[in-house]
């Protein structure tokens, strides 16, 4: 069972930061929230978020799941503008959704989950963890995006740095220790990642979020923010591109 | 739990696949190298007929080495976009399992990419797929596994899949093969199945695991003990006739009765047994008198098709299956004995080879259609052989149609005779991109002059353009902003001479 009220902006946060990676997504729902753990169709990005239920304005669930098609979602999104409220309930016995956004109810047929992963987020052991505000970076983004397909994160102890060297150019978005809100790195370490993936996934980050960063050396990258004011929690996994030997 | 049995119990690791055991140790051979980081082919190829194990072999062989999977199947759509999105966009990253897990190729820890099916992309939706595939087996820096039925087919449409993967070949298993995967099943399950019946669902098979599995599935699930008399369901198919034993009993036989009943039981499509027939009634009938009553049955049946499908009125099947049987098989004047191989229409094989090829002579022919104001029909009997001509030899005019007509990687191939991957191709191809970013030149606008030929007249140079346009849209080109730029350009630009009369 599973019935909530939300506001369209919450959801709009949530759909944004997951459907940057995949498109259908299996939610589940507990008591205690939703969540959601999914590795992308070519096995390279991992998304693991939980939304308290605290972000919704009203929340009544047990232990159910919900697979769910975000461009429908997306779709309802843009009948409504920020600040309306959002009602969902699932309908058990036709295996629907039903939506309402003001006068407008909409039934969507569930995405059948049984087929879909139930990754567990890998521990791994990232010796540099930084922390920024994600504009900072999204700027940086922009700048180096045309110039390769790759891009190389790079922290040591005085600060954090962003490479992308292409055959002819190279842009380079240096960030100091001062401009870092945190930065926890004794080691020089550097990993080389595709550059669309990391470029979406930054870009997918709402703006104000500061961002946590843990890197290692060829090591998957881990990237943690909040959501819905503090109410929602998400990561991001992204492996490494292979580097040629 | 999953309720499929060829799912169920495809095996875990390559020591379990039975059968074709030189292809599983050159593909664990394969996978080795990949460990250790240099294969000398990052790709390769699995071929061989239906059901006899190639994905099975593929999954075996990720859950040995413990690699990850991403495959790619023809449920999936494997347009251009598809494959660089999920296979390339994987193939140049470490990996996350669908468990979480984190996989490292510096520890061997690999992904491997599988595309399923690979004969079968093409078509619209599978629009630029082959490219990319090739694109894919270019750049991959993880293994990759390709799997098909019919191999020619692929590699006649690009030559890196032919010569930058490793071909692996697989036959049909033997019957002894497919009988101990049977029993092994029946055994898990719990079911005793005699004997007698693992044999008949074996021999039926005809070396098709995957299809033995599904009838062992029918008859067992549920039971105790499977009898002979259990497969009765079976048994029905078990005595259905193929198109050989068709072929054999109507050009053979001497009974037009059991010919037409044996054509009630093969459940073939009518069609298709016609044209079997007209494939094999001359390697039977030599008499010149048997093969023109024969082939008179054949046409008064072809009649009697032909309108079942202008008239919608199925009943004329049995007319027309009474000709092709009955009329057949009494054509002859002596008994036909001794063996005769039969063959497989090979109007059909023609036509299934050519099937790419005429989808791109036909956008070829449509694009040039509206540019020449004739219909397709007209452009393909007419137009097409000189210009194709034209375009193979004359460098200019080749550019310059080619931008002009906007036309693609595929459209030009054909043109030129050549694959969609020859650097013949890849270099106009490059030249038009070119062009269609530098609007200074543009050559386009002499074609454009000299055009009217053949009595069609032309009033204006504008609307022509727009027509241009529309095809365009349809065919999803997405370079479409420079076309203002050429509009001035034409009338600046004097034609050179040579080509203006030509056309």
């Amino acid at each position: 069972m599973f019935q909530s009220k939300l506001r369209s902006e919450t959801l709009k946060g949530v759909v944004d930061v997951v459907s940057t990676l995949i498109d259908e997504a299996k939610f589940v729902i507990d008591a205690n929230g939703v969540s959601l753990k999914a590795v992308d169709p070519a096995h390279v990005a991992m998304i693991d978020l939980h939304l308290d239920k605290a972000a919704f304005e009203q929340f009544s669930a047990n232990d159910t799941e919900l697979g769910l098609d975000l461009d429908k979602l997306r779709d309802v999104l843009r009948l409504s503008k920020s600040g309306d409220l959002i009602e969902m309930r699932q309908d058990e016995e036709r295996n629907r959704l039903v939506i309402s956004v003001g006068n407008i109810t909409r039934r969507m047929n569930l995405v059948s989950t049984e087929g879909m992963s139930d990754p567990k987020v890998p521990n791994i052991t990232l010796p540099a963890k930084l922390s920024v505000n994600i504009e900072e970076l999204q700027r940086g983004i922009k700048a180096a995006e045309s110039i390769s397909d790759h891009i190389s994160l790079n922290a040591n102890p005085d600060g954090f740095e962003l490479i992308s060297e292409g055959d002819t150019d190279l842009v380079s978005l240096k960030l100091p220790k001062d401009l870092l809100v945190s930065l926890d790195c004794k080691d020089p370490v550097r990993s080389l990642y595709p550059m669309d993936y990391f470029s979406n996934l930054i870009r997918a980050i709402p703006a104000g979020t500061v961002l946590s960063i843990n890197i290692g050396n060829d090591l998957p990258v881990r990237l943690d923010f909040e959501i819905a004011g503090g109410k929602g929690k998400v990561k991001y996994l992204l492996a490494p591109r292979i580097e040629n030997d | 739990m999953n309720d499929d049995w060829t799912e169920l119990y495809r095996p875990n690791n390559l020591s379990e696949v039975l059968g074709n055991p030189k292809a599983v140790k050159d593909l664990r051979d394969w996978a080795i190298a990949w460990e250790s980081g240099n294969p000398t082919e990052k790709a390769v190829v699995l071929m061989g007929p239906p059901g006899i194990g190639k994905t099975s072999t593929a999954l075996a062989l990720a859950k040995e080495f413990n690699w990850g999977v991403v495959e790619m199947n023809a449920s999936d759509s494997r347009n251009a976009d598809a494959i660089k999105n999920i296979a390339i966009r994987g193939a140049i990253s470490d990996t996350f399992t669908d468990s979480g897990e984190f996989l490292s190729a510096k520890d061997g820890r690999r992904k491997l990419i599988i595309l399923d099916e690979a004969d079968n992309i093409f078509g619209r939706e599978d629009h630029g797929g082959i490219p990319a595939m090739a694109e894919l087996i270019r750049s991959t820096k993880q293994p990759v596994i390709l799997i098909v039925n019919d191999f020619y087919e692929l590699g006649r449409r690009s030559s890196i899949i032919k010569t930058g993967t490793k071909q692996i070949k697989f036959t049909k298993l033997q019957s002894a093969t497919v009988r101990t995967i049977l029993k092994r099943i029946a055994t898990d399950q719990g079911v005793e199945v005699d004997e007698n019946v693992v044999y008949a669902i074996a021999d039926r098979s005809n070396g098709d695991v995957r299809a033995a599995i599904r009838d062992i599935q029918a008859v067992a699930q549920g039971m105790d003990h499977v009898r002979m008399e259990d497969i009765k369901g079976l048994g029905d198919r078990l005595s259905k006739h193929s198109m050989y034993d068709l072929m054999g009993e109507i050009l053979q036989g001497t009974s037009g009765a059991n010919a037409r009943s044996t054509m009630m039981d093969a459940d073939e499509d009518i069609d298709y047994v016609m044209k079997w027939l007209d494939e094999n009634i001359p390697l039977v009938y030599k008499d010149p008198e048997e093969l023109s009553r024969a082939y008179a049955h054949m046409s008064r049946a072809d009649l009697f098709l032909s309108r079942v499908s202008k008239r919608q009125y199925y009943g004329f099947w049995s007319y027309a299956a009474e000709h092709m049987t009955y009329g057949v098989c009494t054509s002859k004047s002596t008994v036909k004995r001794g063996y005769v191989q039969y063959n497989f229409p090979k109007m059909l094989l023609r036509l299934s080879r050519s099937k790419e090829a005429r989808g791109v002579k036909a956008s070829v022919a449509l694009k040039l259609g509206s540019e020449c104001h004739s219909s397709m029909k007209q452009v393909v009997e007419d137009i097409l052989p000189y210009f194709r001509e034209l375009y193979q030899k004359d460098k200019d005019f080749q550019l310059a149609i080619s931008a002009k007509l906007s036309l693609e990687l595929e459209e030009v191939a054909y043109l030129l005779d050549g694959k969609i991957d020859s650097p013949a191709v890849k270099h106009v191809m490059q030249e038009i991109e070119g062009m269609r970013r530098n609007p200074y030149e543009e050559e386009t606008a002499r074609i454009d002059t000299s055009k009217p030929k053949k009595g069609r007249k032309k009033t204006k140079e504008e609307p022509d353009e727009k027509r241009l346009e529309e095809p365009k849209v349809k065919r999803e080109v997405p370079k479409e902003e420079p076309k203002e730029e050429k509009k001035e350009a034409p009338k600046s630009e004097e034609p050179k001479g040579t080509q203006t009369t030509l056309f």
